[in-house]
């Protein structure tokens, strides 16, 4: 492995100890999708509702509890990276920006798929919906999609740090730009639940797949002109 | 330029812009209210697709101008390039804003109801909260330099993204009711489409006069927060 690349999953090491050490990000995360869940439960007052309408509103409800806690989990990791002036050690170090916009996205991605092991089967289970459904599609599709929002959460989040602002601001500039992802997302689970597969959900996965390249390709170019200099 | 100010204040481009804004209005009055006719089924009220069609394009226009100008200050760090995204954020946001005002009065008119998710208009919602959001940036940052910096790449991003937004939210809303189908019922006539050409060089100068006038705001703030820090570092230093 390259020094670049030691150095790189060096980093991603000590920041997945940390976080499995304190919850620091996770555990807030956790919460505020289920807390998401729960208030749509009662305002939406599902148990009125009847299958097929609870069917069209899950996609909906589970996608912004994905996007809410992404932001509360990402604007968290950065906040105390920034406190902790863990920042400026990392600024300092050799690591290339390209690399450490890449940790940072890898890192917010797990988190987002770490919420969502716990809250795709609390959806299934608050809004009654069929357990039958492809998984392996319905996987794929909630990786691309949180990956793309991993991607904007990490360049925007770093830029709310830099200007020492949080989840508000943070919301603020991620959510009409990820309003694609949101799209796409929602419409191509919409599909996966209703039993068809990703190739009926057309053309949403390719929304997805270009939204998570082009965020990407966005994150590694302009990651450096964010940072806190 | 007088001797106290290093930025010319430039009277007779004032006066300029001040023309350019005025023909403009003018020939966007005597297109929509004098020039088209009214509208069999809507009224007077279609007249309001005369300055609200051209109003979104001159916002587009405005935020790929921004988006460039971003590109051009991380490439360069020239502040002249920030000056320009900085109008065009500004003057783009207006015209935004003035077709989500627009949109409305068409909707409930054409529609039955002020709000409708069809594609256009959320669209230019998405767009106007994404440059909003990069005028918040600016006014939360701690420096010009820092400002400069996370406003291009909000720019950037925004403008970049928009293409996807707009197909998604097509794709997303299907069918929407076309405006410029030729040879269709309710397509435009040609005093509709003199009107609406004039509605679209009226609206273009008007925008013209504004983004010059932004800029010119934008090179005179530069020039007294400039002023200022020289002052400051005089200060301390005597």
């Amino acid at each position: 492995m390259s020094g670049a690349g030691r150095a790189s999953a060096a980093l991603f090491a000590a920041d997945l100890r940390r976080e499995l050490r304190t919850g620091e990000a996770l555990v807030p995360m956790l919460m505020f999708a289920m807390i998401v869940l729960v208030v749509a439960g009662v305002t939406f007052n599902l148990p009125e509702m009847g299958p097929d309408d609870r069917r069209r509103l899950a996609p909906g409800i589970l996608w912004t509890a994905i996007a809410f806690a992404m932001l509360v989990g990402q604007a968290r990791a950065l906040l105390v990276d920034r406190d902790e002036e863990r920042w400026q050690g990392l600024l300092l170090s050799p690591l290339d920006r390209t690399a450490l916009f890449a940790v940072k996205w890898l890192e917010g991605l797990l988190l987002g798929l770490a919420v969502e092991v716990l809250l795709v089967p609390l959806t299934i289970v608050f809004f009654d919906l069929p357990p039958g459904i492809r998984w392996g599609q319905f996987a794929l599709a909630l990786l691309l999609g949180t990956g793309g929002l991993a991607a904007l959460g990490t360049l925007l989040g770093s830029l709310t740090t830099s200007l020492g602002r949080g989840e508000a601001m943070l919301s603020i500039l991620v959510l009409p730009v990820a309003s694609p992802i949101l799209i796409a997302g929602s419409m191509t689970t919409a599909t996966l639940l209703a039993g068809g597969a990703l190739g009926d959900a057309s053309p949403w996965p390719a929304v997805l797949v270009s939204t998570l390249g082009l965020n990407l390709a966005l994150g590694a170019i302009l990651f450096e002109s964010v940072l806190v200099e | 330029m007088s001797d106290d100010n290093s930025v010319p204040i430039g009277r007779s481009a004032a006066v300029l812009c001040g023309v350019l804004f005025l023909a403009g209005a003018l020939l966007l009055l005597w297109g929509a209210m004098l020039h088209a006719p009214t509208e069999k089924v809507m009224g007077n009220v279609q007249r309001i697709f005369y300055f609200h069609v051209p109003s979104a394009a001159n916002a587009m226009l405005a935020f790929v101008l921004a988006g460039g100008a971003g590109i051009a200050y991380l490439a360069t760090r020239r502040s002249g390039w920030d000056e320009i995204g900085r109008a065009a954020v500004e003057t783009g946001t207006l015209w935004a804003t003035i077709v989500l005002i627009t949109g409305p009065i068409w909707a409930r008119s054409a529609w039955g109801t002020w709000w409708t998710w069809e594609p256009r208009l959320t669209t230019s919602l998405i767009t106007w909260l994404i440059f909003l959001g990069a005028m918040l940036v600016r006014k939360v940052s701690h420096n010009a330099e820092q400002a400069a910096r996370l406003a291009s790449v909000i720019a950037i991003v925004g403008v970049l993204n928009l293409p996807v937004v707009y197909l998604s939210v097509h794709w997303w809303r299907g069918n929407h009711p076309v405006i410029f189908k030729r040879g269709a019922e309710g397509a435009l006539t040609p005093e509709m489409w003199t009107a609406f050409i004039a509605g679209m060089i009226g609206v273009t100068l008007m925008h013209v006069a504004l983004l010059y006038a932004a800029w010119r705001t934008a090179q005179l703030e530069d020039a007294v927060s400039a002023r200022e820090r020289l002052m400051e570092h005089e200060e301390s230093a005597g």
